[in-house]
């Protein structure tokens, strides 16, 4: 028996058995992964003891207390590092490698060197960096991946733009938006949303990010391919506005995070030439699928981006550890941030309002549904308990702007049906901030779906 | 008496925020109340609770007192809701407190662990599950609060003036007249007994405070309260807590010759293999241990289990050793037990602007919890609580400094066994001194790693809270490089090939290559990180200017969480477009619009009506005009779109009628000398009343 067996009594009683404890310690070596999933309503916290630490490109440095809950994920170390990690995972494993180059995480680091080159060279000439665009089927790592590069180039100083194009997931936002963010500063790890956080009128101990956000209301991008391309060109308008007066940004370059496209599927081939139309993309980055890479490598062959570019199309492997996230965890993962968004996390309470709203003094609008002969894509709705529990999108647009241009204004915020009394015309409405809410059209979505318990 | 708890609770929240200094007769009237009113328990604990955890720095420590004087003199139920929440409580306040304030908790937390003196109950204060967390938190904040010292810090050696052993704290003068029990409540019968029997009848019983009026005293007899009879020490003078009992150390110095002993001799064994894990963490253990001892006093029970494990551990473990060095009277360790104490960082003047009874020791700004163990340490300390209520392990000071190098041995051991035992910090030069900059300030309480680094050949372990800014120091990122380039498959082949061409990405380039130089750039190349945020920063000029003010934006923050936690904060609106394009991202610049929003308020103050938006209940801001003693109406104010206060200010945590207020204060400046305003003619009091429509929207905080 050592010492070391032997607690040091911090003033507390030495142990006379056993202690049922979870702690425990992770030694991984160079390369190697630590693979964790825990469940929505557990936590874990990890610390890193020693040697190097990242989680999807975002460094932990040392003895810090990183706590993860709801999360399918992994911690990578490039030198080898201790973790001590405490609480319940459901379940979790060591990625153990040969040799780096086995693992995909290193093809991920070196396509970020070489952006990294390409960010070196277009800064001194002033000019546009990397459009770098991630596809592949659903499941593939695609965020992780983005995600990723992002930190990384934050972390060199680069200020890139990240795009997300999933409206299945937010970012920065909730899902079903689409929303771009310069990225300039060290990301959360511990971020509900695995992004950050937005602005609120509180001080953040992690730098917040500041997106700007369109509400495009529905999980894939397929169901109204129209209106997506719209707002795609929309945030890709103000993309290139930011890259042409933003000397910062211009040389770093835009990453963008798309849907999950099948195999084959030509509706998905095609928005993905759209965004990388859109975009300006020169790098087309396709992750664990052979055949896309092949068929937009056809594709983009012949073309060349408005900057006069070749389109490079990458194949990179999916790493063995993307896990598949069922329809429950996902949902969770939603609500999480739906009510991030409204309270805030466990570093930072937010406190919405509640306000109760009389009907007539709301401009709601609805997703039309298909119709060939229906011009609009909103229409006005009267409220009705059919309501409750959905969140809104807040555009900000005047409630007199047609609706054409309500849905393609940009998103202020959201805002969540508590309740609705139809004698009474009332709603329970609650908002991130104080304020009458009858001057914005509120845009009721299909996407995310309603969120039963969140006052509950 | 009241039988309504909210007005109870009211009342008692009232009397709390007029409480600012810890005069005996104010917590003593504290305590009667929340004894008369036991049937509000909750409610009153509730109110205490918070206003502790809201109250400013230097209301604290009176509130704790409190605290303090309820469970030792009423006992339960109150014991029960405080010990609920007594790690936040006591952890929240103590970060934010300044240093002589935190002796202070020290030395009431020690007073818990023990029985109320006198009373017939044996159990202590509180329980020591709920007082060890709190313990082991400290340990961490003094392990964290001395990082340069961490690798001298050889048993035997003064403590600095930052934590000077709590056995030399000197006896308030109240208490040299009961030498018989050194550092305990006098003798005489203690009034109250602990523990939830209140009204159980002790030898010398006193007479409820209920049942006379001396607790009510008014303040003008604050000063012959030593003749009132007041449940508490009747002959300490002075304020309440001055007079806490220190526990006696009766075996620490024999234990503490018997772990300098074994480490002694595990000295000798760790020269002997300096490799060997082992021993290294055996020796840190001891260290730690005997730095425990030194330092703390642990109660008797406590340090019975320790000097069987060292008796064990000298019998089986240490046998050789400890026989070859039997003889040893002073053991030949680095820094001998007389060895002054290690200068503290140097402070800027401006450190000792601030007139403290500890300047060597304290920061000119208050340094929270979190900027003292980094960012996060509160809720990583918050959850421990939990943790450590099943883990019964607890945290050892310096268990986060990591046995160095474990991923290189794995690597290559050969390698990593050439290597010194460890390095000292990269060899940064010294800053332009600059004796208001934030960094050195931070530097001075700990936060930052010194200046100049040590050349001391260090021991095994880090610092724990100034950690060497990397486990691969620039200069070894060369040998590292090598090494990870030994590993890989093609290690010849250059590892710009295929990649480094100026067009070009080569899928296949990408997977098969391993670039040592691609990982070097996003850790050692970019410098040591910032040990809250993991952002890295170069050694250089620039490097330099910019974590000066990372580490300041760190702070702002910190100190700017607390106000808004008060406050309240909201999620603000996304920008638009047009703002967004237009937007620049401001590395290291808080976002924080409140700012904007309190001078745009500060501004529409000056023009339109007084009023503040109606505060949240919990926020304990009065809803009586202190003045006039008429309540503040809530109003729906139009413009503003929200309920407000009309005609009234908030003076720190009080709310006041704009016209009360100005009136009273009018009186004062008009004093002659002071103000040569024209005296206003009494008009009599009006409030100032707005056209106001009635409410369409109501609006209310919500909570989860």
């Amino acid at each position: 028996m050592g010492l070391a067996a032997m607690s040091i009594p911090g003033l507390g009683q030495i142990p006379v058995q056993a202690a049922v404890s979870s702690t425990r310690t992770i030694s991984l070596r160079p390369a190697w992964e630590w693979r964790f999933q825990v469940p929505a309503g557990g936590s874990i916290t990890v610390k890193v003891l020693s040697g190097t630490a990242e989680k999807d490109g975002v460094e932990l440095p040392l003895r810090n207390s990183y706590t993860f809950s709801g999360i399918k994920s992994k911690i990578l170390t490039w030198h080898g590092c201790e973790l001590e990690v405490d609480g319940r995972c459901d379940r979790d494993s060591v990625a153990e490698y040969p040799n780096p180059v086995a693992n995909p995480a290193t093809s991920h680091i070196n396509l970020h060197a070489r952006l990294s080159d390409m960010r070196v060279d277009a800064t001194r000439q002033r000019r546009e960096g990397p459009r770098v665009l991630v596809v592949g089927p659903p499941n593939s790592g695609k965020t992780t991946l983005v995600k990723t590069l992002t930190s990384y180039a934050t972390r060199q100083g680069y200020q890139v733009i990240t795009v997300n194009a999933d409206p299945k997931e937010g970012m920065l936002s909730l899902a079903g938006t689409l929303s771009a963010s310069v990225f300039a500063t060290v990301m959360d790890p511990e971020a509900v949303d695995g992004w950050g956080s937005t602005p609120t009128s509180g001080p953040s101990t992690v730098p917040v990010k500041l997106p700007m956000v369109f509400h495009y209301g529905r999980e894939s991008p397929e169901e109204d391919e129209d209106f997506y391309r719209e707002l795609v060109a929309r945030l890709a308008g103000a993309v290139s506005g930011r890259l042409s007066e933003d000397e910062e940004v211009r040389g770093s370059g835009v990453i963008v995070d798309s849907m999950g496209i099948s195999e084959g599927g030509q509706v998905g081939m095609d928005l993905v030439a759209h965004i990388v139309d859109e975009f300006s993309i020169n790098i087309v980055v396709v992750i664990g699928s052979p055949k896309i890479h092949a068929d937009l490598t056809t594709r983009f062959a012949s073309e060349k981006t408005s900057l006069g570019e070749q389109i490079q199309v990458v194949a990179l492997d999916k790493s063995d550890g993307v896990v598949e996230r069922d329809e429950a965890f996902l949902q969770h993962s939603r609500e999480a941030v739906i009510k991030e968004y409204f309270f805030g996390d466990a570093k930072r309470t937010l406190s919405p309002q509640i306000q109760q709203a009389d009907f007539d003094a709301l401009t709601i609008y609805k997703l039309a549904d298909y119709s060939p002969d229906e011009k609009h894509s909103l229409v006005t709705e009267e409220p009705s308990s059919v309501m409750q529990h959905w969140t809104f999108a807040v555009m900000n647009a005047s409630v007199r702007d047609s609706p054409d241009v309500v849905r393609a204004a940009n998103v202020m915020g959201f805002v969540y049906v508590a309740d609705v009394d139809e004698d009474r015309r009332k709603m329970k409405i609650l908002a991130p901030v104080s304020g009458r809410l009858g001057d914005r059209p509120l845009v009721w979505g299909r996407w995310p779906e309603p969120y039963i318990n969140l006052l509950g | 008496m009241s039988s309504d708890g909210a007005e109870v609770a009211e009342d008692y929240r009232l009397a709390l925020e007029d409480l600012s200094s810890n005069m005996r007769f104010e917590i003593s009237n504290l305590t009667v109340i929340a004894r008369e009113n036991t049937e509000h328990a909750l409610a009153i604990a509730e109110v205490l609770q918070q206003h502790i955890l809201k109250a400013p720095p230097n209301k604290k420590l009176p509130a704790l007192y409190v605290m303090d004087s309820i469970v030792k003199n009423v006992g339960t139920p109150y014991t029960l809701y405080f010990g609920r929440a007594l790690f936040k409580i006591f952890m929240e306040s103590y970060a934010v407190v300044d240093h002589s304030i935190r002796r202070k908790m020290e030395e009431m937390l020690k007073t818990w662990k023990d029985p109320v003196p006198g009373s017939l109950d044996t159990r202590p204060v509180f329980s020591h599950e709920l007082v060890r967390p709190i313990e082991n938190a400290l340990m961490k904040v003094r392990a964290a609060s001395m990082p340069q010292q961490a690798q001298s810090a050889i048993p035997g050696r003064p403590r600095s003036a930052m934590f000077p052993p709590h056995r030399n704290t000197p006896t308030p003068p109240g208490m040299r007249g009961f030498a018989g029990q050194p550092g305990n409540f006098p003798p005489q019968p203690h009034p109250f007994s602990n523990g939830g029997h209140p009204a159980e009848p002790l030898p010398g019983h006193v007479p409820l405070p209920g049942q006379q009026p001396a607790p009510y005293l008014p303040p003008s007899t604050t000063a012959s309260y030593n003749s009132t009879p007041v449940p508490f020490h009747p002959s300490a003078l002075g304020s309440y807590g001055s007079g806490l009992p220190m526990p006696s150390g009766i075996s620490v110095e024999t234990l503490s010759s018997d772990i300098q002993k074994l480490i002694v001799a595990m000295r000798a064994e760790f020269s002997q293999n300096p490799h060997d894990g082992g021993v290294q963490s055996r020796l840190k253990a001891l260290l730690d241990l005997q730095s425990i001892l030194q330092h703390s006093s642990l109660p008797p029970d406590q340090l019975e289990l320790i000097k069987n494990k060292v008796t064990e551990l000298a019998a089986v473990t240490m046998r050789p050793p400890l026989g070859r060095n039997s003889a040893t009277a002073t053991p030949p360790i680095p820094a001998p037990a007389t060895a002054p104490p290690l200068a503290l960082p140097v402070h800027p003047p401006s450190a000792s602007v601030t007139p403290t009874p500890v300047p060597a020791a304290q920061p000119a700004a208050p340094v929270t919890l979190d900027s003292l163990l980094g960012q996060g340490a509160m809720a990583a300390l918050l959850g421990m609580q939990a943790a450590n209520s099943q883990n019964t392990t607890p945290q050892p000071p310096f268990a986060g400094a990591p046995i160095r190098s474990p991923p290189m041995n794995s690597v290559e051991p050969s390698k990593a066994a050439a290597r010194p035992p460890a390095m000292p910090p990269a060899p940064a030069p010294a800053p332009a001194p600059n004796a208001l900059s934030l960094v050195e300030q931070l530097r001075a309480a700990g936060m930052l790693p010194p200046a100049t680094p040590t050349n001391v050949p260090a021991p095994s372990q880090a610092p724990p809270a100034a950690p060497p800014p990397s486990l691969f120091p620039p200069g070894l990122s060369a040998s590292i490089a090598s090494l990870l380039a030994a590993h890989k498959p093609d290690s010849g082949r250059s590892s710009v090939d295929g990649l480094g061409g100026s067009s070009g990405l080569d899928s296949a380039a990408l997977k098969l290559q391993f670039r040592p130089d691609a990982v070097a750039a996003l850790y050692d190349d970019l410098g040591p990180p910032c040990t809250q945020c993991g952002r890295r920063f170069k050694t250089d000029e620039e490097g330099r200017r910019k974590k000066t003010a990372h580490m300041d934006w760190h702070f702002k923050v910190h100190q700017r969480s607390t106000e808004a936690e008060k406050r309240g904060t909201h999620r603000s609106w996304y920008v638009d477009q047009q703002d967004w394009v237009k937007a620049r991202e401001a590395v290291d610049a808080i976002h924080d619009v409140s700012s904007k929003e309190e001078s745009a308020q500060a501004s529409k103050d000056s023009e339109g009506p007084k009023y503040i938006p109606v505060p949240d209940p919990s926020s304990g801001i009065n809803t009586v005009c202190p003045i006039c003693q008429e309540r503040f109406e809530n109003k729906w104010f139009d413009t503003a779109q929200e309920w407000v206060w009309l005609d009234t200010v908030l003076v720190g945590n009080r709310a006041y009628h704009a016209s009360c207020r100005a009136e009273a204060t009018r009186d004062r400046e008009s004093t002659p000398g002071l103000s040569r305003r024209t005296p206003e003619p009494v008009l009599g009091k009006r409030k100032a009343e707005a056209g106001l429509t009635s409410p369409k929207v109501r609006v209310q905080k919500a909570y989860v």
